[in-house]
């Protein structure tokens, strides 16, 4: 059962980082790299928040929003310029820069070391600190950001971004601020990517910053995609199945001594068949 | 796609994953009457770390084997082990599904993010944790024990070296990691000659640049810490820039087995492995000495189980019971020679200067 709620959390901080790419690969066909770095930044706001400056849970989440707010903002301003491949590779870059940041500045981050005995989160006094307890937070938070994704992609603002992710220039013509509407969907997402780093760093207690790296974007792209671009609930469907299933394989009775290669082989392959049968992924709704 | 070939690819994967799980699942779990103690071990058995996570494995494997050999255990041990690449991310669900679904009655651990992640989980569950780091802040002088030199001796012992050679420059080439930090302040306040780093970054396939920032800075000594298989790279093109300062690997010898290209180095490390040992791998003379530690301590533990089982009636006792029992060893003699148990729960090792001479390890002295 404590596993089951491990995964859950696990799940839920996921399905919210899925939910955040979603709302800039999705929403408005920007392919950012940039969800590892804001989801550190967020994930370290939080850890030195409350083990060095003793701040409470939710008032570090708001210190790493902040954060990410004022990153994204000079990030986003230069990134709106550009879409596709070259949004990528930039996004990429601050990524790249983000982790140097969080391994090479030891005086705030503890470099390699990494950060431990983060708490966990309390409210009104009452500390949560059961599996069960953190798992409802986390549930919570994730129904929270599920119902803005909602709300954004029904509004019209969601329909200007659906408008860029389908012809820029033509959404220029009709007289949307393109490089404003970009720079707001960035900054939304690395808001809300900040939030699961913070739910992250106080579910593991000890963050480094090998957990942030640029792979950790490609896996929330593989998320997103599996899942299905552009979907609420495909990212969250996504998150499910790319932690699930390396779990469900872990109980197929392998042999100790090729268990954990053939786990990956078979996780691979249905990656692979994954994409085959379902090219815009499970619910997607566009096909990058 | 066409719908034929996609069936086509699918019938190809499926029938390659098939064909391999059945051609490998050969082995079976042996069965006792005995009642079972379970040892859980989170390893990178896939990733970057793959290697050294398969020495570690098989090092715990081989314990398992010797300790059922006995007929007087009351125990019979059974080892589970759960692959996390290397992730912390993997980590914690992992110690979960090991302590509530295995029912595993110690946790192993490799490297310092995985023991920081597992630690609270071992703590509140009052399981017996061992983990394959020199981290000690993690000791609580129970249930938590390390497995490796402590980052101290290396510094003793390497500062040492510098010192008596009247070293004016020393260059720290070293791998980031949350252990070299550990080790990098200690060392420089210790050298009495100047100091300065170099970062070798994990990954990383070419030096040039590194080696000739080295070389213009001219060091007497060069201190490596390094995995493989940057550290054979590195020392190759130290080697063809001319570089003939002495070299020193602060235990980066522990993870290659290629002892050609590092002729002439010195090495301080904890002793290797016995030679009866080191042939049960068959990869030669040289593995990684975290093997050893976890063998050393799955027998440590099994030994401890037995005793404190002793006085349970046979029923598998408590981690504290263990704890207790682990903790009266204080000394041993294990894999890698004399060891000591601190009273935190570090296992210890002597630090040992070799030098490779003919492609052979030459121990000159403790």
């Amino acid at each position: 059962m404590e596993y089951l709620l491990n995964l859950g959390i696990l799940f839920s901080i996921y399905g919210v980082l899925a939910l955040s790419l979603n709302m800039v690969v999705g929403m408005a066909g920007l392919l950012s790299l940039a969800q590892a770095a804001f989801y550190g930044i967020g994930a370290y706001a939080t850890a030195i928040g409350m083990t060095e400056l003793g701040l409470n849970f939710f008032v570090s989440l708001g210190l790493g929003a902040v954060i990410n707010i004022v990153a994204a903002g000079i990030v986003g301003r230069i990134l709106s310029r550009w879409k596709s491949d070259y949004y990528a590779v930039v996004s990429m870059g601050f990524s790249i820069i983000v982790f140097s940041v969080l391994l090479n500045w030891k005086e705030l981050t503890r470099g390699p070391l990494g950060i431990f005995g983060i708490p966990k989160p309390s409210i009104f006094g009452y500390s949560i600190d059961t599996n069960l307890g953190f798992l409802m937070l986390c549930l919570f938070i994730l129904g929270i950001v599920f119902g803005i994704y909602r709300w954004i992609d029904r509004s019209s603002f969601g329909r200007a971004a659906k408008a860029i992710r389908e012809d820029e220039q033509l959404a220029q013509v009709m007289g949307y601020p393109t490089r404003r509407i970009k720079s707001i969907l960035f900054g939304l997402s690395a808001v809300v990517a900040g939030v699961a780093g913070g739910l992250f760093a106080s579910y593991i207690a000890f963050i480094d910053p090998t957990t942030f790296q640029v792979k950790e974007g490609i896996f929330l792209f593989t998320i997103i995609i599996i899942g299905g671009l552009a979907s609420s609930r495909g990212a969250v469907l996504g998150a499910l199945i790319l932690l699930s299933l390396p779990e469900v394989l872990r109980f197929i009775g392998l042999p100790f001594s090729i268990a954990a290669q053939m786990q990956q082989i078979i996780y691979g392959s249905a990656l692979v068949l994954m994409m085959v049968f379902k090219p815009k992924g499970f619910l997607g709704k566009y096909r990058m | 796609m066409k719908k034929k070939n996609k069936r086509l690819l699918a019938g190809v994967i499926g029938a390659a994953v098939v064909a391999l799980v059945l051609a490998m699942s050969g082995g079976r779990e042996e069965v006792s009457d005995k009642p079972v103690v379970r040892i859980g071990a989170i390893l990178p058995l896939t990733g970057d770390m793959a290697h050294t996570g398969s020495f570690v494995r098989k090092g715990i494997e081989f314990a398992i084997d010797d300790v059922n050999k006995n007929p007087h255990n009351k125990f019979f041990y059974r080892a589970v082990f759960e692959d996390n690449r290397q992730e912390a991310r993997q980590t914690v669900p992992l110690a979960n599904k090991l302590v509530f679904g295995d029912r595993v009655n110690m946790l192993m651990t490799f490297f310092s993010a995985s023991a920081r992640a597992a630690e609270p989980v071992i703590t509140a569950n009052r399981i017996i944790g061992m983990h394959g780091t020199p981290v000690v802040d993690i000791l609580d002088g129970v249930y938590n024990f390390t497995l490796f030199y402590q980052s101290s001796e290396v510094a003793r012992g390497a500062s040492e070296f510098a010192n008596a050679r009247r070293s004016k420059r020393v260059a720290l080439a070293l791998q980031q990691s949350g252990t070299i930090l550990e080790l990098v302040g200690d060392l420089r306040a210790r050298i009495k000659g100047e100091t300065r780093e170099f970062a070798i970054n994990r990954g990383e396939r070419d030096f040039k640049m590194l080696v000739r920032n080295i070389k213009e800075w001219n060091p007497d000594i060069i201190m490596i810490s390094a995995g493989s298989p940057e550290i054979e790279i590195f020392i190759r093109e130290m080697r063809l820039q001319g570089v003939s300062a002495t070299m020193l690997g602060l235990d980066s010898i522990s993870h290659t087995g290629n002892t050609e290209v590092l002729e002439g180095f010195y090495i301080l490390s904890s002793p290797f492995g016995d030679e009866k040992f080191l042939a049960r791998f068959g990869h030669g003379t040289v593995m990684t000495l975290y093997a050893p530690y976890f063998y050393d301590a799955v027998k440590i533990f099994a030994d401890a189980t037995e005793r404190a089982g002793a006085a349970s009636g046979g029923v598998v006792p408590s981690g504290a019971a263990i704890s207790a029992e682990i903790h009266k060893v204080g000394e041993f003699d294990g894999i890698l020679g004399r060891m000591t148990i601190s009273p935190r729960g570090a296992f210890l090792s002597k630090m040992v200067l070799y030098k490779i001479e003919n492609g052979k390890l030459i121990r000159l002295k403790e």
